[in-house]
C-alpha cells in the first residue's frame, strides 16, 4: 500500500473499477462452474425421488382407501395411474425449472466431450 | 471397532438404533432424551458456536469466514430463487440449512471412545417433521398472501375444460407428496450412505489381513462420497425450501 507509484488521479480510479468489476464478474462465473457439477448430482436425485414418491403415493392413497372402503381393487386402479402421473408431472416441472435450464446452457457452452462411438 | 464389545457386532443398522440416556414422561408419552436428542442439542451448538464465538473483525479469522462463506452461500442461493420477496424467510432457511449440514456432516465423524456417531437426518421422522412444517408454513403463506386465489395453483392454464378435473387431482396428488419427497430424500440418502459405510467396514474386518485392503480403498472413496451428499442433500433441502416458498409468494407456476 504504501509503494503505491500511481498517483491518485480520477482516470487511475475508472480504470481500477473497470478491472474490479472484471475480476469480480470472472469470480462470480467460476463459482457457478463449480456449484454446477454438484447441483447437477442433486437436480438429477430430485427428479428422481420426485416421480418415485408420486408414484407410491398414489398407490398407498389407492390401496388405504380399499382397505378403508373394501372395494379393492378399484381405488388402486385408479389412483395408481394418477400418481404415475402426478410423478411425470413433476419431473416436467423440474425440467422445465430454471435451475435446468442453467445446466442445460452450461452443458452446450462447455467444450465438446471427447468422441465416443456410439453402437446405436 | 466399538460395535462388537457393545452388542452391535457387525450388524450395519446398528448405528441408527435409538437408546435412551435419561428418561422422561409427559403424562402417557415418552419424551425421554436419547441419543438422538443429544446429538441434535449437539448440532444445535456446534452451530451457534460458529456463528456466535467468532468476533466479527474486518480481517476475518479462519472460523468467521466459514460462518460468512455459510451465510453469503444461502443468501446468494435464496435471492437467485426467491427474489427479494423473501428476504423475511431468511432466517428460517439459514437455520434449517445449517442444522442439516451440520446433522450430516457430524453424522461423518467417529469419535470412537466417547460417543457413537449418530446421523440425526439419517431418521425420517426428524426429516419428515421439518419438511411438514416447511409444507404447512408455505401453504399458510400461500393463503394469507393470495387468499383463495392460491387454489390457482392447482389448476393448470390453458388446457382444455376435459381434461381439467384429472388434472386438478394429479396437480392435488403432486402438490401433497412434497413433503413426503423432501423427507425421503434426505433421510433415504444419509440412511443408504451410512449403511454402505458400514457394511464395507464389515467387509474389511472379515477379509482380514490380506483381503482387507480392497473394501478399505473403497470405503475411503466412499467417505469422500458421502461428505459430498452430506453437504448436498443439505444444499438441496434448502433448495427446495426456497423454491415452496416461491410457489407460495409469487405463484408463477
Amino acid at each position: 500500500m504504501g509503494d503505491d507509484k500511481h498517483p491518485r488521479s480520477p482516470d487511475n480510479l475508472k480504470e481500477f473499477n473497470e478491472r474490479l468489476r472484471h475480476a469480480q464478474e470472472a469470480i462470480k462465473e467460476q463459482d457457478r462452474k463449480i456449484a454446477g457439477k454438484g447441483t447437477a448430482y442433486s437436480l438429477g436425485f430430485r427428479i428422481a425421488t420426485d416421480l418415485v414418491v408420486a408414484v407410491l403415493a398414489g398407490l398407498g392413497i389407492g390401496w388405504g382407501l380399499d382397505k378403508l372402503l373394501g372395494t379393492s381393487p378399484w381405488f388402486l386402479l385408479v389412483f395408481m395411474p394418477l400418481g404415475i402421473a402426478a410423478g411425470i408431472a413433476n419431473v416436467i416441472r423440474v425440467a422445465k425449472s430454471d435451475e435446468a435450464r442453467r445446466h442445460m446452457e452450461q452443458m452446450s457452452s462447455r467444450p465438446a466431450p471427447p468422441e465416443e462411438d456410439d453402437k446405436d | 471397532m466399538a460395535g462388537s464389545s457393545e452388542g452391535g457386532g457387525l450388524n450395519p443398522m446398528h448405528q441408527f438404533e435409538i437408546s435412551t440416556i435419561a428418561e422422561i414422561k409427559l403424562g402417557s408419552i415418552d419424551a425421554s432424551f436419547t441419543n438422538a436428542s443429544l446429538w441434535m442439542v449437539i448440532v444445535v451448538a456446534s452451530v451457534c458456536l460458529l456463528l456466535l464465538l467468532s468476533s466479527s473483525k474486518l480481517v476475518p479469522s479462519r472460523l468467521q469466514s466459514v460462518g460468512e462463506l455459510a451465510y453469503e452461500f444461502v443468501a446468494n442461493m435464496m435471492r437467485d430463487i426467491l427474489g427479494d420477496s423473501g428476504r423475511a424467510f431468511f432466517p428460517l432457511v439459514f437455520t434449517l440449512f445449517m442444522f442439516v449440514l451440520a446433522a450430516n456432516m457430524w453424522g461423518m465423524i467417529n469419535i470412537p471412545v466417547l460417543l457413537h456417531p449418530f446421523t440425526v437426518t439419517s431418521h425420517i421422522i426428524v426429516t419428515f417433521a421439518m419438511a411438514m412444517f416447511i409444507f404447512i408454513l408455505a401453504t399458510v403463506v400461500g393463503f394469507v398472501k393470495h387468499g383463495a386465489g392460491y387454489l390457482k395453483l392447482f389448476v393448470p392454464s390453458g388446457v382444455p375444460a376435459v381434461l381439467l378435473p384429472l388434472l386438478v387431482v394429479i396437480e392435488t396428488i403432486s402438490y401433497f407428496t412434497r413433503p413426503i419427497s423432501l423427507s425421503v430424500r434426505l433421510f433415504a440418502n444419509m440412511m443408504a450412505g451410512h449403511t454402505m459405510l458400514k457394511v464395507f467396514a464389515g467387509f474389511v474386518v472379515g477379509m482380514g489381513v490380506l483381503g482387507g485392503w480392497a473394501p478399505l480403498a473403497l470405503m475411503v472413496a466412499f467417505t469422500g462420497l458421502e461428505v459430498l451428499v452430506a453437504f448436498l442433500q443439505a444444499y438441496v433441502f434448502a433448495v427446495l425450501t426456497c423454491i415452496y416458498l416461491n410457489d407460495a409468494i409469487n405463484m408463477h407456476h
